[in-house]
């Protein structure tokens, strides 16, 4: 993406290293004292997690801007219902891309909806972005994990996951510009997530 | 759709790579399959880690906005617990929900609207998620391999 800055692996906040189940609890615990009224800890929850959130919004919607209003939507969200996560239904890292990844479809598809059909052949031409992950997951450990892991899946997994996480696409828009048949992109989006989170050691 | 058609669904729910009317299905799904829901929970925990490869700093200026704007969002109170409910009023019906009023409430001070159903799930979205509540294991699936 022109103009992006990726942020320097030795610029990493040490609570983006997701897979350690220490980052995890300290992110749950500056959530919970967030909803107590402690904007200290939401500051803090904020600079370990927001280049994380931007970096996925930034590329789902278009430019800057609205990256930037997205991105705010979903932290004052978090901020609103913080004393209803439950660390027993996913880490707070995971929650917070969640609801930024669902504002960032919705936005998209209410700005987009006419334009999307005029940019299939577009979206088709650029066909399967994932490679863009994996140039960028060399950057810190925590995306060479995940990069290994999208190795194994297959390449129509592949495919279809990034063209819906990142793309935006429904699974049948997906179907289509795979040429899949209709009704199975939806199976290849659960067996490669599956896939994913046992190789990542992710189970809930 | 069928049973089986929908909990296949799970994975394009993860990644909201669903229509508008195939979410609320889902969502109303949910409401009665725990299976379905912590398999949710666990693919949602994946697909978060595919943004681990895009990394990008915003800018200060979005900080500075954020925690601006922040100081004029309430958290919204927890919510009960069916069985905190009963504790705190045996005559009341176990099933239904409670928002919790915090003891630090202003009179007359408007409320925001609660968004999200009685779930314990604590996974807000915009619009609010309809599922949640107490449920039964679908059954028809077996936990995800």
């Amino acid at each position: 993406m022109v103009g992006m800055k990726v942020v320097p692996q030795g610029e990493l906040p040490s609570a983006l290293r997701a897979g350690a189940p220490s980052v995890s609890s300290e992110l749950s615990e500056l959530l919970n004292a967030s909803s107590l009224g402690d904007e200290a800890a939401f500051a803090k929850f904020y600079d370990a997690t927001a280049a994380r959130l931007f970096g996925l919004v930034l590329r789902r919607v278009r430019g800057r801007a609205q990256a930037e209003e997205v991105t705010q939507d979903a932290y004052l969200d978090i901020r609103a219902n913080s004393s209803q996560f439950d660390p027993d239904r996913g880490s707070a890292l995971s929650w917070l891309m969640t609801i930024g990844h669902r504002k960032a479809v919705d936005r998209v598809r209410s700005a987009e909806a006419t334009k999307r059909r005029d940019t299939t052949y577009e979206a088709r031409d650029q066909a399967i972005p994932f490679d863009q992950t994996v140039e960028a997951a060399h950057r810190d450990l925590d995306a060479q994990r995940v990069h290994c892991a999208l190795s194994t899946l297959t390449q129509t997994q592949r495919g279809a996951l990034e063209l819906a996480y990142f793309g935006g696409y429904t699974h049948r828009e997906v179907a289509l510009l795979l040429d899949l048949p209709l009704g199975t992109a939806k199976t290849r989006f659960r067996d490669a997530l599956i896939r994913l989170r046992d190789t990542l050691g992710l189970e809930i | 759709m069928n049973n089986d058609d929908i909990h296949g669904l799970s994975g394009a729910y993860a990644v909201d790579a669903v229509d508008d009317i195939e979410r609320a299905g889902f969502e109303a799904h949910l409401a009665g399959c725990d299976t379905c829901r912590d398999e949710v929970a666990s693919l949602r925990a994946a697909a978060s880690e595919l943004a681990a490869g895009t990394l990008t700093s915003p800018p200060a200026s979005l900080r500075t906005s954020v925690l601006r704007d922040i100081g004029a969002v309430r958290p919204l109170p927890p919510l009960l617990t069916s069985e905190q409910e009963a504790e705190a009023d045996p005559v009341s019906p176990p099933a239904r929900s409670v928002q919790a009023t915090p003891s630090t409430w202003t009179p007359g001070a408007p409320q925001e609207p609660v968004s999200l159903a009685r779930c314990g799930s604590g996974w807000p979205a915009s619009p609010p998620p309809r599922f949640w509540p107490p449920a039964a294991s679908c059954g028809t699936r077996g936990p995800p391999a």
